[in-house]
């Protein structure tokens, strides 16, 4: 299978601070990737280079053997952290905007993905909570037929059942054969997707393995990623729900589900509280 | 190229909307004021006010274009929409192409239009307030156009007036831009407004001081006479001395133009866009 993404001896610097420190990697086509790290770790700087928003880094950076560029932008389709809309912008100029600037974007398939997401056509970006944006922008980037999705932080900052849609969202959009690029902090929520992962601390790759490999020995992968950056697995703490006897540890959405079912006070007051 | 000016002008539109509809209510309401003296309704003094506010907007209608123009473009490359700007598959220098297309032609329509708005008040004015000395005046100075060149001279000169003012404006949105990218690369990005008016004024200063230097002294000017056009060896500071290098007729008109300095700016506008489209291939970072 031939690579999606070919990085070699990538540096970036910030002033005095260098985020990137040589990273070199190599994925292959078709495959989920989770780039995990810490906050500060260059995962955002590496997400920018490839999508063609940073510009002055040393190393060699190709998305499919074409360097960043014209070519490889077109094979890209970017979920950034942050909204790039206009505030004036509704949802159905976001739709329009980027149906005319994109020639794979299937407008009526956006339309659609508005109504699952139960947003309005006709609200307005700057009103609307950081969980509507999020569900817009993903639903620009999932209408695109590209050839790699990069997404930073798609399940950031919305609550669990959003989290759980997002990423259904993800998995049935995504185009037979494609590659994604996903960085996230969430690895309890996407561990179950990923194929691969890419974990990098203070600007170097510190692993770079097929999940099934990490995952071998019974461990999880969010274990693997606490044993990797010296973090302490802990227990749940007292009077929070849990998930009732059953249900499958590590599977978010398992895990509602059954504790929708069993305990639907509990669950709401879950849902209640991480809105919050 | 088209389907990007088409959505450069779309996203434009909006803020530009704003200032034109603002500009169309203060005209609405100079225009309301001075019927309200005409009968008698409204003192005086409102209808002044509503002359005043009415030629400010005009006056300001070019120059919040500008601004919006300016600041549009540092938004859209630079801000939270350069996420969307820089993943586009398109090149750095189409872009910019894009960009500086719509910002000249928002500028140049508002210019236009800043000067129909001052035409329009004045020829209002005087027709609703036309007093017997006013149309008096009026029938003093129509004469004097009788000596005025033919209409293709003039229409000439007001081409050529058009196209000096419109290669400044480009020279100008040239500048800004290459000023807004340098500031968003690393070495001035921490502080990249206050440095977007620094390089701005660093280029546009002395460009201007050298482009007025050679406009005045280099003895090159374009000549717009009632009979002739053509060129001259004689500089825009010299006295006119048309009889030298025009055969004229008593009392034909003859204007100057300097041509020196606008071809100094314009190879350095296209020079300043093309080092603009280098740093945003190369060397720009979206925050």
């Amino acid at each position: 299978m031939s690579n999606i993404i070919t990085v070699q001896d990538l540096h970036k610097s910030y002033g005095n601070k260098e985020v990137l420190k040589g990273v070199s990697f190599a994925l292959e086509d078709g495959q989920i990737i989770g780039l995990l790290g810490p906050n500060g770790c260059g995962k955002t700087s590496m997400l920018k280079i490839l999508t063609g928003l940073i510009h002055d880094y040393q190393g060699s950076v190709l998305i499919d053997g074409h360097p960043i560029g014209v070519d490889s932008k077109q094979l890209v389709a970017y979920l950034p952290e942050r909204s790039y809309l206009a505030s004036w912008m509704r949802a159905k100029d976001a739709i329009e905007t980027i149906a005319a600037l994109f020639l794979d974007f299937n407008r009526a398939k956006a339309f659609a993905m508005l109504k699952d997401f139960d947003l309005s056509a006709d609200q307005k970006v700057k009103d609307m909570s950081k969980g509507m944006q999020e569900k817009l922008l993903l639903a620009l980037t999932m209408c695109r037929e590209a050839r790699l999705y990069i997404m930073d932080e798609p399940l950031g900052g919305v609550d669990p059942a959003a989290r759980l849609q997002i990423k259904q969202t993800i998995l049935s959009n995504r185009p037979k054969g494609s590659a994604m690029l996903i960085s996230t902090h969430q690895i309890h929520d996407l561990e179950d997707v990923f194929d691969h992962a890419l974990m990098i601390r203070e600007g170097v790759v510190i692993a770079d393995e097929p999940v099934w490999s990490i995952t071998a020995g019974g461990r999880t992968l969010e274990q693997f990623y606490c044993e990797k950056h010296g973090i302490p697995m802990f227990a749940p703490t007292q009077g929070h729900p849990t998930p009732p006897p059953g249900a499958p540890v590590g599977n978010l959405a398992a895990q509602l589900d059954a504790l929708r079912q069993s305990d639907p006070e509990a669950y709401a007051r879950l849902i209640q509280s991480q809105q919050q | 190229m088209f389907r990007l000016i088409k959505n450069e002008i779309k996203s434009t539109a909006h803020s530009m909307t704003g200032i034109y509809l603002a500009t169309g209510i203060a005209i609405a309401v100079m225009a309301l004021t001075i019927q309200g003296m005409h009968f008698h309704i409204l003192p005086n003094w409102v209808a002044a006010l509503g002359l005043i506010i009415s030629m400010v907007a005009g006056l300001l209608l070019f120059l919040l274009t500008m601004i919006v123009v300016l600041v549009n473009f540092s938004k859209s490359l630079y801000g939270a929409e350069g996420y969307l700007s820089f993943a586009l598959p398109v090149s750095g220098g189409r872009l910019l192409g894009t960009k500086t297309i719509v910002s000249v032609i928002w500028m140049f329509s508002s210019y236009i239009l800043s000067l129909l708005i001052e035409i329009g008040i004045m020829v209002y004015t005087t027709q609703t307030l036309a007093t017997g000395e006013v149309m008096d005046l009026i029938k003093q100075i129509l004469p004097m156009f009788v000596n005025m060149p033919n209409p293709s001279v003039l229409i000439l000169a007001g081409v050529f007036m058009g196209l000096s003012f419109f290669l400044t404006l480009f020279m100008i949105v040239a500048d800004v831009f290459f000023a807004t990218t340098a500031a968003n690369t690393r070495p001035f990005q921490k502080n990249a407004r206050l440095w977007t008016i620094l390089l701005s004024a660093a280029v546009l200063i002395p460009t201007m001081w050298i482009s007025t230097r050679l406009t005045n002294d280099v003895p090159l000017t374009f000549m717009l006479t009632a009979k002739q056009v053509g060129f001259i060896p004689e500089a825009m500071s010299v006295p006119n001395q048309l009889s030298t290098y025009l055969p004229q007729g008593p009392g034909d008109w003859g204007i100057k133009f300097g041509v020196v300095g606008i071809l100094f700016e314009l190879p350095l506008s296209a020079l300043l866009l093309y080092f603009t489209s280098y740093m945003m291939n190369h060397k720009t970072n979206v925050k």
